[in-house]
């Protein structure tokens, strides 16, 4: 099969593309669009066409879903072509080219050989991918040439993945010695969960044996416990006697005492400790009134030692005062020895600096100059005045040379400019010249354009038929008017309809008038139908044979012979014809009816043709005028129709050719104003003595004028430039020496103000500035230390007065305090005042403190006399009480009634504590069961009691413990399901298992049946398909390789390496990518010539896989495809444009064809 | 009108085979489901208020050594017991076999028929005579019921018999006798036990097996239970049947043929699976689901039986825990003939090899001999050729033969299954 014709009919970005893909034998056939040109579009078309559009898609957004269209033309192996359109859909989508009526949708089966979807993009399709891949492949298997060679006889490339996965898969579920895999774990599980079953499971036997044994220690259990009972209740009796006996020893050793004392008096309690509490009360009250009374005669004493001097106290203002002028007064007496020793030093200063600048002057004389020292600012300013002023006269002199040597240096310059020249008007020229625009350009694309228009005119006007002639000639071509045309073609539209609707009604007719004719024969093939005419004639017959019979019988005329017979046989006649008319009255008026329709059918005719003649009249005369139409333009003119389309082309021609006219009248007007501009300019390029370029065009004139203009004004330019700057410099030159003379005149000024300011000084006019400043500033600073020492001498007198302040205010004081203090310094005095002032201080204090205290203690001695007489009083009270008649009786009295209390208390513990151990036995009792025992022997006995009781309960505790275990045991043995849900466990495991095991065993002989085949295949295959590659291999690395062999690797495996020219063998790995690219597709190609040998081909779809082919690869990879396509339809698609020169070159071989998208 | 219940094959705490645990499985809903089933027998016994039940052989698994069963069987019995009804036991030849029997000490409402000779028992207050044996052994081949007594005049007679009757495909043959045997005792009612079968063998006398009362594995299917019989004198009024199991199984057939891609087979999947449930009447199910069918999925339902498998077992767990996928078993079909493919070209080849390699006796024993390892090490369990078990010895050749055609489907989908090589 292949495919002539690829019908994008709407499809992608395509509508109503055809692709023709039917020339070759069968040819290779390169589908070249650049990117975006839809080249993958019409690769899913292809697949589309022949396996249906997939579900989604993307290729319906220029058309929608129900109207995309994929057709196809193809030629099968038996020489027939087939074309469908394919939609997209699920059922039906086979469709007719012409009229898109559903075919059959097995239509295609016959022509695609079962070769389903997917095994035709494997077989029949290789891509860069599958190509790289392949490549990679082919490295990975370290050229395992059974794999190789059976990977590309698949077109698979994952032959080396599907092996390994399949070895994986079977390994992740089971090895011999493994541990974690699947199998092997599930194998250890059912193991466990076996033995968790046996575990688990209960034998009949086992469950009986155990139900007696309870049994059995269930009845020993009760029998220990009954006994038991007993035990305990002898040892309880016999324990109670035990606790009771010594108590009642004990009762009765109480009741004896009680009987011992005798009549008492019971005293209520608390009272020893209120006798106790009112002894020890009175006791401390006299002893607290003792101790007050002897501390207050000490006290006493000592106020009467204490004198307090109250003269110093009433003075103690005055003496803190002079005390605290104590430290003033001294640090006077140091600040008035310090001032006297300045106020010498700064007299002393004076005189020595008079000295230095005016020997023998004395200070006395010298203060008659204190006055000239006011001018002193004016020397300073003057002194300044004068250096600024020789600054200034310095750079005068300065500045007017500068200005000399710039005027002669511009003076100089602008003698040296040349003669200046105007530009301007050929500067008006050529910006005249450059607003038309570029004329040269603009002229070129104009004649240019106006070219191409003419030929492609006059293609056109040759194309339009009909009528031949010039531009000019089929402008002024006089073609009717469309409204003229569109008249005559009505008219022959209506006529045409008039002879369509004639035709019709004549067929009608005829067919009517056929039917009829049918009909009557029918009627007459019947027999003869009698007519009313008939019948009408049959009477007149008889009528007249029997007027005949009656003149024979009224008158006796003659009969003939035979004419009553005849009579007989007209009346016949005419009953059998009015018989026959009524029998078949219905076919007589069926025939009647249909012998009036034919005659109407013929009159019908006759009109019908009298119409058709004048219609013919009609269109004669129609045709006549139309012919006649169309003279002036000397045509033979086609049918209306046609003719309104030419005109239609003729009306755009003559539009065209119009515009034509107008374009070459522009063009010749830009070359006339193209020389004007040209003789302009070159005029004032003349005038200005600059020569013209000779060119054609306008350009090389018009630079050559804008270079002059801006020649010329750069000229002009610095001219101006140089004059400003003369101008400057002589305005420079006439200040610098106004400058000069105004310096002069200052320094004549300056020196009279000098001679007037130190004069005062004695110096005269020529003194220099220097050493009338030394002088004065000297004399300055001896005023300034003689101002000082005065004001030393006013702060030494107000020292002295305070001084002697102080020493009278003492002096006073003294006398009336101290009078025996008087001749010591009066700061001395002041401080022993001051001494004298705290001692009487101090006396003053104690003396408040000790009365304070003498007043407390007289109180607290009152306090105690109140406290010893009412316990006194309370004591009193108390020995009424106890019935004692003194003190010493209380206590015995208290002790007895103690005693007797305990005693009764004792008792009623005793007895209550028996009676709750007789548990309900009266004193009584208890007095008589223990008179009957022998109290010595009852610990043995209860202690043998409690032995016997203990070992039986130890075995009652074991017996139940045990029983409690079984009877647990046993219940949970009562019909659990345990085990049963084990077993369900196991179940499942197996289930898993079973399904790993099938798992395993198809993956193991999948893998196993694969490997026989590919070295099955390996060993039929290889000689000639290594052959055939090799051949293709060296093809396509262009000889850099001679054949393919085999080799064997270390584990001896076959494994493939290329042959060098040489004979050098190389490996897969040792190839580059692009090699073992070729490689791969090299086994491909030689599998596919296989295959193709013994089945009906396929087209080979092959996409871009040149991408990293250099050139010659390319070529050569074209060239393989080349011979391909002799035996199968090669389709390569792709967007390399080089691939198009390659083309050309190979095009010597033929059966090589380019198709371009879009 | 007196009524009665004839129950046989209960196979008490006999696990259910060929469930593969799988995640979201409903694993709880099928514990303990042959105990379940017999309460639920106990329940209608008491409901129906009948007059006594009978149970006509094996109570349990031959094999099976948990005195446990024992125990729950004379719970339930017991419960019969306080509703004040008999139930009559005849030992079947799993019965037999077992080791619980000979130490089950049964309430004293129930009558275990001797294994010796025929017992009868007449209930004078129903006007019912009942005859009965036991096996003795688990292999019993002669013809007990020609042993069987002559019919009690004027009672309603009823034979209980554990038998393969004239042979029943699938089942051992014990016991064997013929229908005209039977019906020469005169008896008004048989009641057969051991086929797994639900069938009424015939209405003159009535000959009723009433098939097991659990399907336990994927060739149990559908529903299972006991024969609920209504007497009028010496007339049978009305013989039905109840389901009772508690858990079914079934065989989901799924056409694929013309799906367009795995979306639409699921859908297929889905519905059929939802019939099968509604057909369950609200019990869980077990469902085998069988894909038939050409469809263009075939190679990617062959390539990745797991991942499918997975996806249709997912799909079940949208059901609730009401459905149990026991396996995906894959029948379909290559959309286009493989025929055409067989020539000298490498996929050919392949093709070839395998028909040849199905003819190959020795290369078929050479291939099995590598799986000898496995087969060393998997417990003999697996190919217990009991009810339910369907795996084949990995070394067997036979075996290997049918899976060649899986490998054949595995091959072609994994070598075929490139990218679109023209896909641009």
């Amino acid at each position: 099969m292949r495919l002539l014709e690829l019908y994008l009919k709407a499809f992608g970005p395509f509508t109503e593309r055809r692709l023709d893909l039917s020339g070759g034998e069968p040819g290779l056939h390169l589908v070249f669009g650049p990117n975006e040109a839809g080249k993958s579009s019409a690769l899913r078309a292809l697949r589309a066409l022949l396996y249906g559009f997939p579900k989604q898609t993307g290729d319906d957004f220029l058309h929608a879903y129900d109207q995309l269209r994929v057709g196809g033309r193809l030629l099968l192996a038996d020489g027939s072509e087939l074309a469908f359109l394919r939609r997209k859909g699920q059922k039906s989508t086979l469709l007719a080219t012409e009229d898109e009526s559903p075919l059959d949708d097995g239509l295609l089966d016959r022509c695609l050989h079962g070769i389903d979807e997917r095994l035709f993009a494997t077989l029949f399709g290789i891509d860069h991918d599958a190509l790289l891949q392949g490549g990679q492949e082919l490295l990975e298997q370290k050229g395992d040439v059974g794999q190789a060679l059976f990977a590309a006889g698949l077109g698979t490339r994952n032959l080396r993945k599907v092996l390994q996965s399949l070895d994986e898969e079977a390994d992740a579920l089971f090895r011999p010695r493994g541990q974690v895999k699947k199998i092997n774990q599930a194998i250890a599980e059912h193991q466990k969960t076996k033995r968790e079953l046996a575990d688990l499971s209960l034998s009949g036997r086992e469950w009986d044996g155990r139900r007696k044994e309870l049994e059995k220690k269930r009845e020993e259990s009760a029998g220990l416990e009954s006994r038991l009972a007993g035990l305990k209740t002898e040892r309880n009796r016999l324990a109670r006697l035990r606790r009771a006996l010594p108590r009642l020893t004990s009762r009765r050793g109480w009741l004896a005492r009680r009987e011992a004392l005798g009549e008492i008096v019971v005293l209520p309690s608390g009272f020893p400790e209120r006798r106790r509490e009112a002894q020890d009360a009175l006791r401390a009250a006299r002893e607290r009134r003792d101790r007050a009374a002897t501390e207050l005669a000490g006290l006493r004493d000592e106020v009467a030692g204490l004198d307090v001097p109250r003269d110093v106290l009433d003075r103690a203002e005055t003496i803190e005062a002079l005390h605290q002028g104590v430290r003033k007064h001294e640090e006077d007496q140091k600040s008035r020895n310090r001032l006297l020793a300045e106020r010498d030093e700064l007299r002393a200063r004076a005189g020595e600096l008079l000295e230095d600048v005016r020997p023998g002057l004395t200070l006395e004389e010298a203060e008659a100059l204190r006055p000239a020292l006011e001018r002193w600012r004016r020397i300073q300013e003057l002194s300044q005045r004068r250096q600024e002023l020789d600054t200034g006269r310095k750079q005068v002199r300065r500045d007017l040379q500068q200005a000399e040597r710039r005027l002669a240096a511009t003076q100089e310059a602008l003698a040296a400019r040349p003669e200046p020249r105007d530009p301007a008007a050929l500067r008006r020229r050529a910006e005249a010249a450059r607003k038309a625009g570029d004329l040269d350009q603009a002229l070129a694309e104009a004649r240019e354009t106006l070219r191409r228009e003419e030929d492609q005119l006059r293609i056109e006007l040759a194309r339009l038929g009909l009528w031949s002639g010039s531009f000019d000639e089929l402008e002024a071509l006089p073609v009717p008017p469309a409204e003229t045309l569109e008249r005559f073609r009505e008219s022959f539209a209506a006529l045409a309809e008039r002879r369509r609707g004639l035709e019709d009604q004549q067929k009608v007719t005829r067919a009517e008038q056929t039917d009829v004719e049918r009909d009557l024969d029918e009627i007459r093939r019947a027999g003869v139908v009698p007519t009313e005419d008939e019948l009408r004639a049959a009477r007149e017959r008889r009528d007249r044979e029997w007027s005949l019979l009656r003149r024979a019988w009224l008158a006796g005329e003659e009969v003939p012979a035979g004419q009553a017979g005849v009579y007989e046989q007209t009346v016949e006649e005419a009953d059998d014809l009015a018989d026959r008319l009524r029998r078949e009255a219905d076919r007589v008026q069926r025939q009647a009816h249909l012998l009036a329709r034919s005659d109407q059918l013929v009159r019908a005719l006759a009109a019908l043709d009298a119409e058709e003649a004048a219609i013919a009249e009609e269109d004669e005369r129609l045709r006549d005028d139309w012919t006649v139409l169309w003279s002036p333009c000397g045509l033979v003119p086609r049918p209306p129709k046609e003719m309104q389309a030419w005109a239609g082309r003729h009306e755009k021609l003559r539009l065209r050719a119009e515009a034509l006219r107008t374009q070459r009248r522009q063009a010749d007007a830009l070359e006339e104003t193209r020389r004007e501009h040209r003789a302009a300019l070159a005029g004032e390029l003349e005038d200005l003595g600059e020569s013209a370029p000779s060119a054609e065009t306008l350009d090389p004139i018009l630079t050559r004028a804008e270079e002059t203009v801006r020649a010329l004004e750069g000229d002009a330019r610095e001219r101006l430039r140089l004059t400003e700057s003369l101008r400057d410099a002589e305005a420079e030159l006439a200040a610098a020496r106004d400058a000069e003379s105004a310096a002069a005149a200052d320094l004549e000024e300056w020196q009279e103000a000098w001679a007037d300011a130190v004069r005062a000084f004695d110096f005269d006019r020529e003194a220099l500035p220097g050493e009338v400043s030394h002088f004065v500033g000297t004399l300055r600073d001896v005023f300034i230390n003689l101002n000082q020492a005065a004001g030393l001498d006013l702060r030494i007198a107000a020292l002295d007065r305070d001084l002697a302040t102080f020493r009278t205010s003492v002096g006073a004081l003294a006398e009336q305090l101290a009078p025996e203090l008087a001749g010591q310094p009066a700061d001395q005095i002041a401080v022993q005042l001051h001494a004298r002032l705290a001692e009487a201080r101090q006396r003053a204090t104690r003396r408040r403190d000790l009365d304070r205290r003498i007043e407390k203690l007289d109180q607290e001695i009152r306090q105690a006399e109140t406290t010893r007489r009412a316990m006194e009083e309370r004591l009193a009270l108390l020995l009424r009480e106890a019935a004692c008649d003194g003190e010493a009786g209380l206590e015995e009295a208290e002790a007895k009634s103690a005693e007797s209390q305990k005693i009764a208390m004792a008792l009623e513990e005793t007895e209550r504590e028996l009676l709750l151990d007789g548990e309900g036995l009266t004193l009584d009792d208890l007095e008589r069961e223990a008179a009957a025992v022998d109290g010595d022997l009852l610990p043995a006995e209860i202690d043998r009691l409690d032995r016997e009781i203990h070992e039986l309960e130890k075995r009652s505790l074991d017996l139940r413990e045990e029983l409690g275990k079984e009877q647990r045991e046993l219940d949970h043995l009562t019909g659990g399901d345990a085990a049963a849900r084990a077993a369900e466990r196991e179940q499942e495991i197996l289930a898993t298992l079973r399904d790993d095991v099938e798992r395993y065993t198809r993956l193991r002989l999948a893998a196993a049946v694969l490997r026989r085949e590919i070295e099955r295949y390996r060993a039929e295959n290889q000689a000639p398909l290594l052959r055939r590659a090799g051949e293709l291999f060296g093809t396509l690395t262009l000889g850099n390789y001679r054949s393919l062999q085999t080799d064997f690797d270390r584990e001896d495996e076959p494994v493939l390496v290329g042959v060098r020219e040489g004979g050098r063998k190389v490996r897969v790995e040792g190839m580059s990518d692009g090699t073992r690219d070729q490689l791969y597709l090299a086994l491909r190609l030689a599998t596919l010539e296989r295959y193709l040998a013994q089945a009906e081909p396929l087209p080979f779809i092959v996409d871009d896989i040149l991408i990293n082919f250099d050139d010659d690869r390319s070529a050569a990879t074209l060239k393989v495809l080349a011979e391909l396509a002799k035996k199968t339809q090669v389709i390569l698609f792709t967007h390399h444009g080089r691939l198009k020169e390659l083309v050309k070159e190979l095009r010597n071989g033929a059966g090589v064809f380019v198709r371009e998208l879009p | 009108m007196p009524k009665f219940l004839h129950a046989a094959d209960i196979h008490l705490d006999s696990p259910l085979r060929g469930l593969e645990r799988y995640e979201g499985a409903p694993a709880e809903e099928i514990r303990g489901a042959t105990r379940r089933a017999f309460e639920r027998l106990v329940d209608l016994a008491v409901e129906e208020e009948v007059a006594f039940v009978l149970l006509a052989g094996d109570l349990y698994d031959g094999d099976w050594k948990d005195y446990n069963t024992g125990l729950f069987f004379i719970a339930q019995m017991n419960r019969l017991r306080e509703a004040g009804i008999p139930a009559f036991v005849i030992a079947g030849n799993h019965d037999a076999a077992s080791q619980i029997t000979r130490v089950l000490r049964p309430p004293d409402n129930v009558k275990v028929f001797s294994t010796k000779r025929p017992e009868t028992v007449i209930l004078e207050d129903l006007g019912v005579a009942l005859h009965g044996q036991g096996f003795a052994s688990a292999a019993v081949s002669e013809d007990l019921a020609a042993g069987y007594p002559s019919a009690v005049p004027h009672l309603f007679n009823v034979g209980l018999l554990h038998t393969s009757l004239d042979g029943r495909e699938g089942h051992a043959s014990y016991a064997p006798c013929s229908v005209d045997g039977l019906r020469a005792r005169g008896y008004q009612y048989w009641a057969l036990g051991h086929v797994h079968v639900r069938e009424v063998v015939s209405r003159d006398p009535w000959i009723v097996f009433p098939g097991n009362l659990q399907g336990r594995h994927a060739r149990e299917t559908g529903g299972k239970g006991a024969t609920l019989v209504t007497i009028d004198g010496r007339e049978v009024v009305r013989a039905e049947h109840r389901d009772l199991d508690v858990f079914r199984w079934t065989v989901c057939a799924v056409s694929l043929a013309g799906v367009a891609g795995s979306g639409e087979a699921l859908d297929r999947v889905q519905q059929a699976l939802e019939t099968a449930l509604d057909a369950a009447e609200g019990r869980p199910l077990a469902a085998r689901v069988r894909l038939e069918g050409a469809c263009p999925i075939h190679d990617d339902l062959v390539g990745d039986l797991e991942r499918w498998t997975a996806e249709i077992r997912a799909l079940a767990t949208g059901f609730g825990d009401a459905l149990w996928i026991e396996k995906v078993q894959v029948r379909t079909g290559r959309a286009g003939d493989l025929g055409v493919l067989e020539r000298d070209d490498a996929l050919g080849g392949l093709l070839h090899t395998l028909r040849e390699l199905e003819a190959d006796e020795t290369g078929l024993a050479a291939l099995a001999e590598s799986f000898a390892d496995l087969e060393r090490k998997l417990p003999p369990e697996l190919f217990d050729l009991s009810e339910g078990a369907e795996a084949a010895r990995p070394t067997d050749p036979e075996g290997l033969r049918a899976r060649l055609d899986e490998a054949k489907d595995l091959l072609l989908a994994r070598l075929l299954s490139t990218p679109e090589a023209l896909e641009a």
